[in-house]
Parts: structure tokens; sequence; C-alpha cells
């Protein structure tokens, strides 16, 4: 796999406030790659930092596997981008808006400004200015104009703000159809974990400007198992049984009469053999798992 | 570099076109520099005889000259808003996240604000002679007593092409010192305001100076071109300053004013950090 975004000890330091530090981010080609971290941890920062919008203090940003101070017209030709909230001119319509892109951009053709319009639902209202859009409107206007010029990487800085539940799925279907059809690569940059978990499938989360995880979304996940969840009858019994035994960080009866047990992965067939040789019937044994975001909170 | 410098060019007058007030200001323009013409000559007691009607280049002079005043407005606005209001609206990060350098990008702005200055430029030029032609006369002044050739129709002409060349660099130079002052804040409210401020305490103090030290400002060769055109187109005689003249000072000051503000906008364009 060709790494197409490479951060090497990116750091922003704004006076005596590190916003980020030592950065080492790798995003692949083809990957849905979630950027993920409370407001305030430096995502956009970072965004900023390697679309050269803003200096860094230190460090450098590879994409396509070159440097992009010294490459960027023609790294730019192969990146969309949408930076916080979508800017527009309010007096243009979404098209002249977009017509303005298309020369900054270069060498894009004017049909493809109806056409990614249409793609991100707002064809019927490509010709009304942009003053007159509702808040989601002018979002899907920020992500058609990341898509313009066709890039084969997009930067988008939470791409589902003021959106509804049926616009926040159908950009989600845009980003997952460009991916799965054309091998765009996605850097989604957001503070809401379900959303992320829901269209990426690899991950870095940011916490005070450090780098805490980055991996594919199902080693997280895998990582977010901390314990079973047991249905065994006597439960009284099972729970006496379970207390004494080694490994076993804690065992509590939840709501529902299941055993929650915190423990590794390694010990589930070893406690289910165990509890069976008891005489416990075990009708269901589960995985527990945290969420993402009692995952991020933990770290 | 050229044609991403012209795309850009051709956006920026995209974003102007669309702005209604660019048409205001440009009525603003028209309506302005027509009543010049019209009320300058009858507050100044100017009457027509049957020998002696207007000159059309006096009517011109007072024309270009109001008109002028209030295209440097325009341009000053104009130019005073082109990178702040790219930073106000945040749109400042879209373009730059285009395969553009900020050289290209800034190359774009000042290509621009010329273009416009020209525009505005001609378009003044254009209504104040349409109506100096149409409602005045060409040709010589006469002593309407005692009916003799003041001036030639060639003296004047020669101060007309005269006026009109000093003033195209200084009105130039107006647009640049917008574009230095749009760099300075993120508000193009602030900007503009700032531009203008900058321009009325400029062109107010510089008034109190001396002549030569005047003559160092880019502000002082609007009125004075028209000043002395309007002396010869009444009649009268005036030199040109030889020391002006010599060294062509209407070119030199606004030029080297021009090579300073530049490089320091770009400066400050080049090393700011985008988080608009």
């Amino acid at each position: 796999m060709v790494a197409v975004l490479q951060t090497e000890g990116l750091t922003k330091q704004f006076g005596r406030i590190k916003a980020v530090q030592d950065l080492n981010l790798e995003v692949q080609e083809g990957d849905l790659y979630g950027f993920l971290g409370p407001n305030g941890s430096g995502k956009t920062t970072s965004m900023r930092m390697i679309l050269r919008l803003i200096r860094p203090t230190a460090g450098r940003v590879l994409m396509f596997g070159l440097e992009v101070g010294a490459n960027f017209i023609g790294i730019m030709q192969k990146v969309g981008a949408l930076v916080e909230l979508p800017a527009y001119y309010p007096y243009l319509s979404a098209v002249q808006n977009l017509e303005i892109l298309r020369l900054a951009s270069g060498g894009v053709a004017a049909s493809r400004i109806p056409e990614i319009l249409e793609v991100v639902g707002l064809g019927t209202r490509m010709h009304d200015r942009v003053r007159a859009y509702s808040q989601g409107m002018r979002q899907r206007l920020g992500i058609a104009m990341a898509l313009l010029a066709k890039p084969r990487l997009v930067f988008l800085d939470e791409p589902t703000n003021g959106l509804d539940p049926e616009g926040i799925n159908h950009i989600r279907e845009v980003i997952q159809e460009l991916n799965r059809k054309d091998g765009v690569t996605f850097v989604i940059s957001s503070h809401l974990l379900h959303e992320v978990e829901l269209t990426c499938n690899r991950i870095g989360m940011i916490k005070q400007g450090k780098l805490i995880v980055q991996d594919r979304l199902d080693a997280i996940i895998s990582r977010t198992v901390d314990g079973l969840r047991i249905a065994g009858d006597p439960a009284a019994k099972a729970i006496a049984l379970l207390k004494g035994r080694d490994g076993i960080r804690d065992v509590r009866e939840e709501a529902d009469g299941r055993i929650r047990v915190d423990c590794d992965a390694s010990r589930f067939a070893e406690l289910n053999a165990f509890l069976v040789g008891n005489g416990v019937t075990v009708s269901e044994l589960t995985p527990a798992r945290k969420t993402l975001e009692e995952f991020f909170l933990s770290q | 570099m050229i044609g991403r410098v012209r795309r850009l060019v051709a956006g920026e007058f995209l974003k102007l076109y669309a702005q209604p007030f660019f048409y205001f200001a440009l009525v603003l323009v028209f309506v302005l520099t027509l009543m010049a013409e019209l009320l300058v000559p009858i507050f100044r007691g100017q009457k027509e005889t049957l020998w002696r009607s207007y000159h059309s280049l006096q009517l011109f002079a007072y024309g270009f000259k109001w008109g002028l005043q209030v295209a440097t407005f325009v341009l000053l606005i104009f130019s005073g808003m082109l990178f702040a209001g790219e930073f106000d609206r945040g749109t400042i990060k879209n373009l730059l996240t285009r395969p553009i350098t900020r050289l290209e990008f800034f190359l774009a702005k000042c290509v621009t604000v010329t273009t416009l200055a020209a525009l505005l430029y001609v378009f003044v030029f254009f209504v104040s002679m349409t109506y100096a032609l149409w409602r005045g006369d060409l040709g010589p002044v006469w002593d309407d007593t005692q009916f003799i050739i003041m001036r030639s129709h060639e003296e004047i002409v020669a101060h007309a092409r005269k006026a009109f060349v000093i003033t195209f660099l200084p009105f130039l130079a107006v647009g640049f010192l917008g574009i230095l002052v749009s760099n300075l804040t993120e508000s193009s409210g602030y900007a503009v305001a700032i531009a203008l401020l900058v321009f009325i305490f400029g062109s107010l103090v510089s008034g109190w100076l001396s002549d030569r030290t005047q003559q160092k400002i880019f502000l002082y060769y609007g009125s004075y071109a028209f000043d002395k055109l309007l002396v010869w187109s009444e009649g009268g005689t005036t030199r040109w300053n030889p020391d002006i003249d010599a060294r062509r000072l209407y070119v030199s000051v606004p030029l080297l004013t021009i090579a300073a503000f530049v490089p320091s906008a770009f400066g400050i364009f080049r090393w700011r950090n985008i988080s608009a």
C-alpha cells in the first residue's frame, strides 16, 4: 500500500501553547481515515498545517510520497479540502461559487459543476444565491467544493456539521461510494465518534495535540473488548465462582440478570469451561465492548 | 504561472461583476462626474454668451477631476476588500487549497486592482469627455470683450493630454494602498475604514505641507494636473512645475509608492497563517 499522506513530527506551538505535538499520521491509499478528537484537540490545526494554510513549528508533510512544500502545485491538483466551516460568496449562486474554484483549480471541465452539485443533492437549487441556503445546504456546497476537481485525496473537517439525519446518511453514502468506485482516499476529521465509526475503516485519535491511537477500525474495536457478558444459571453461583478467580478484575450482575465480567479476551474460553465444569448452565456468552467514546476517554 | 494568474483574475472579475455595489458605485461615479460638469461652472459664475460657450476641455477638467475623486474612493473600497474580504468570509482557505501559490494569488489581486483602476479611469474619461463634447465647444478660448484668441486649441489639447497621463499612476497607487491595508486586518469593514481614513487624512495633511514636500506624495498629482488644465482651458496660463517635468516625478513618485506597498503587502500575506 502507498501512503498518500504522511506527517513526520508535525508540531504547532502558539506562544506557550502546544496545539499539536509530534504528530505522525499515516494514511494509506483508499483509506477512509477518521481523524478523531474532542473540540480543541488540534484536528483543524493539523489539517491546516497539512494543507499549508498555517506554518508548522516543526515537522514535515508528505503527500503521494512527495514533500508538500516543494511540490505544492502538483500535489494540490490531486487534493480537495473542506476546512472547518464551509466558506462561500453569499451573493453568488452555488454554480458561480464553484466556477471561481474551477478557474482556480484549472483543468476541470465546466460540466463538472452541475454534476457535483447533483451528487451532493443541490441540483435543484444550483442557481440560487448561497445567501438563501440553509445550514445543511451550505455544508453540502462545502463538500461539493472539496470534490469539484475529482481529487484523489479529500480532507473533510466535520463534514456532517449542520446536516439532518437524512443529509448525514446521504453524505456518508457519497463518501463511501467515491471511495469504493473511484478509490478516493478520505481524511475525515470529526468529534462525532459514532459517525466516524460508521464511515471510516482507519482511525487516528488525537487528544490535547497528541496522537494517542492510530490503527484500523476493526483492530481498535477488538481492543475495545474488555470483558464478557454471561447468561448463566444459577447466576448467584456463577458470580461466586468467578469472584475468586485469577485474572478477573470485576464481576457484577447487570439489570437484565446477565453477569458482567471484566477480564482479558484471552480468558473467555477458559472461563466458559470453568463455569460449565462447575455445574453452571451457560446459555449466552458474548464479548462486552466499550463504545468508541468510552475507549477514547479511557486513553 | 501566467495561466493560473489569468484564471484567478477571471474569477476575481466574476466576483466583482456579481456585486450589486459595483454597479451602484459606477452609477455614483457617473452621476457625480456629470454633476460636476453641470454644476461647477454655475457655482463659479461662468455664463455662456453668444460668442463664448463653455469650453469642452474645461468641462472635461471639472468632470474628470471630480469623477476621479469619487472613483478613487470606489477603487479604495474595492481594493481594501480584496484580501480582507476573503479572510472575512473564509474563502481564502478554499482558494489557497487549490493548485496555486500565494504569489500567484497575490499577483492576481494586483492585476485585478490595476485592471479595475484602468476601467474606472477610462469610464470617468468617457463620461466626462462625452458630456463635455456634447455640451461645450472645442477650439480656441476667446476673450469675449476683445474677441481675440487667448489660448489655441492645440495648446489646451496638449495640456489635457498631459493632465490625463499624469493622473493615472497616482490613481493606481491608491489601489495598491488599498491592497496593503487589506492585508493588515482580516475584517473587510475595518480594512475599508482604515484605507479611507489613511487616504483622507493623508490628503488633508499633505495639503498643509510645502509644495516641494507635497511633490513627494502621490496624492498630490491628481489635483495638480487638473488644476493646471483648468487654468489653460479658461484662457489663463500657468507653467507646469519644471521640477516635476524634468524628473518626471508624476511617474517616479507613484511608482516608488507602489514599489513600497507591493512587497510590504506580499510580505504580510506570504507569512500569514490562514486561520479564517
